[in-house]
């Protein structure tokens, strides 16, 4: 399993670039927030978490339009080993490339624009990890709800965008509460609840989907 | 007499089976079986259903009928491998993890060796066509269901397509080839696939 996720990395983050790409995204996405919202510290402590939650949302999007796409699918489907194992793999490995890096590095960022505040930014970033798992799983079943259709990409957005909504409202919700000396404990719960069930579920819909669609074009 | 000298058992059957794509029925009413050994090979004008029914072999895409296989068949499109970043190491190791299997080259006949950690980007057609091949080298399928397989290949890359599938009839297994040059197997079964006007 080890090689066959290492493959999946390589693809998407060499072959692609797609790790550049969604830091690069999310790197200037928040610039240009900051620049546009102001240095009032209060107004920015007040929209920031939830800001960086919906670039991370939006910087998840990226490379889902072909994440399924390709000749690789026919080596899934025949291959040994279960398709929603190998579709997890795929989820995860897409989680790598464009959620954990921001995970790792959103927080620190951040926390030059927002200083003391030690418990938000462990909010911001287990929340960054949990969600971008959802994120992952969830944008894996428009993959493959949307495999091999023209102009995928923005019909994809349309399908995931409402279930990644619940996941970014507990996500950006523990965050403010955290901020507010209250307790983020509940929305992190839901959030963890909500990354469990889609990175489960996800790869047994997709393989299904898949599965159906690809033989019976 | 009361002793079984060549046991054919039947590795692929298909009885009766219809394939359709687009609402076309490409494949129509085929009815055949490929023992140890067997080789069948499809033929017919662009369009005519080959891969169509290659995949459907496969499992790949629904036909109609009554198909047997033992075990899982290994299908090599005709598509040319995608010119990435990744090595032919790399591009076998996970394909042989997908068959289950850890990446040996047993032998290495397509002589791939050398570019064994070369860019797939830096490779030519042929030489990527090579390390497609070399897939059947790593796995342990019984029946091979290749399109196309001597696409791209020199003279001597097409030797070594004979051998190595001649090789594999030989330890007891069976391919169905979707090919424009039946003469390269000029022993095998031919189905035409032409559609009767």
């Amino acid at each position: 399993m080890m090689a066959i996720l290492r493959h999946f990395l390589r693809r998407m983050s060499r072959d692609r670039g797609l790790t550049g790409q969604a830091s690069a995204f999310f790197a200037l996405a928040m610039t240009v927030c900051i620049f546009a919202i102001g240095s009032e510290e209060v107004l920015l402590a007040a929209v920031l978490p939830g800001l960086a939650w919906a670039i991370l949302l939006l910087s998840s999007l990226l490379g889902l339009g072909d994440l399924l796409e390709g000749e690789d699918l026919d080596d899934l489907l025949l291959a040994h080993k279960p398709l929603p194992a190998l579709f997890a793999a795929k989820a995860f490995a897409h989680f790598i490339s464009t959620s954990l890096p921001l995970a790792l590095a959103a927080p620190l960022v951040l926390s030059v624009v927002l200083p003391h505040t030690l418990i938000p930014m462990l909010c911001l970033w287990l929340g960054f990890i949990l969600g971008g798992i959802a994120f992952s799983s969830i944008g894996l079943m428009g993959a493959a709800l949307t495999l091999g259709s023209r102009r995928n990409a923005a019909l994809q957005s349309l399908v995931i965008m409402p279930l990644c909504i619940p996941a970014l409202i507990f996500g950006a919700g523990a965050v403010s509460a955290a901020q507010l000396d209250l307790g983020w404990q509940a929305p992190m719960a839901f959030l963890g609840a909500i990354a469990c069930a889609s990175m489960v579920l996800g790869p047994f819909a997709a393989a299904w989907i898949v599965r159906m669609k690809v033989t019976s074009q | 007499m009361g002793l079984i000298t060549a046991y054919m058992a039947d590795l692929l059957t298909f009885t009766g089976v219809n394939v359709a794509r687009g609402g076309v029925t490409l494949a129509h009413n085929i009815t055949h079986a490929l023992g140890t050994g067997g080789l069948l090979l499809l033929t017919g004008p662009n369009g005519s259903g080959k891969t169509s029914f290659l995949r459907a072999a496969a499992g790949l895409l629904e036909f109609t009928g009554t198909m047997h296989r033992a075990g899982d068949a290994q299908f090599l499109a005709a598509q040319p491998l995608s010119p990435s970043l990744e090595t032919p190491r790399q591009y076998l190791t996970y394909q042989a993890a997908l068959m289950g299997v850890p990446f040996t080259l047993a032998t290495d006949v397509f002589e791939i060796t050398r570019v064994l950690d070369t860019p797939l980007n830096k490779l030519s057609t042929g030489w990527r066509q090579r390390v497609k091949l070399s897939r059947l080298l790593c796995g342990n399928r019984a029946v091979w269901l290749l399109d196309e397989p001597s696409d791209g290949l020199d003279a001597a890359g097409v030797r070594t397509l004979q051998a190595v599938v001649k090789t594999h009839l030989h330890n007891g297994g069976a391919a169905i080839i979707a090919t424009h040059d039946p003469h390269l197997w000029p022993d095998a079964q031919t189905m035409d696939m032409t559609v009767p006007a």
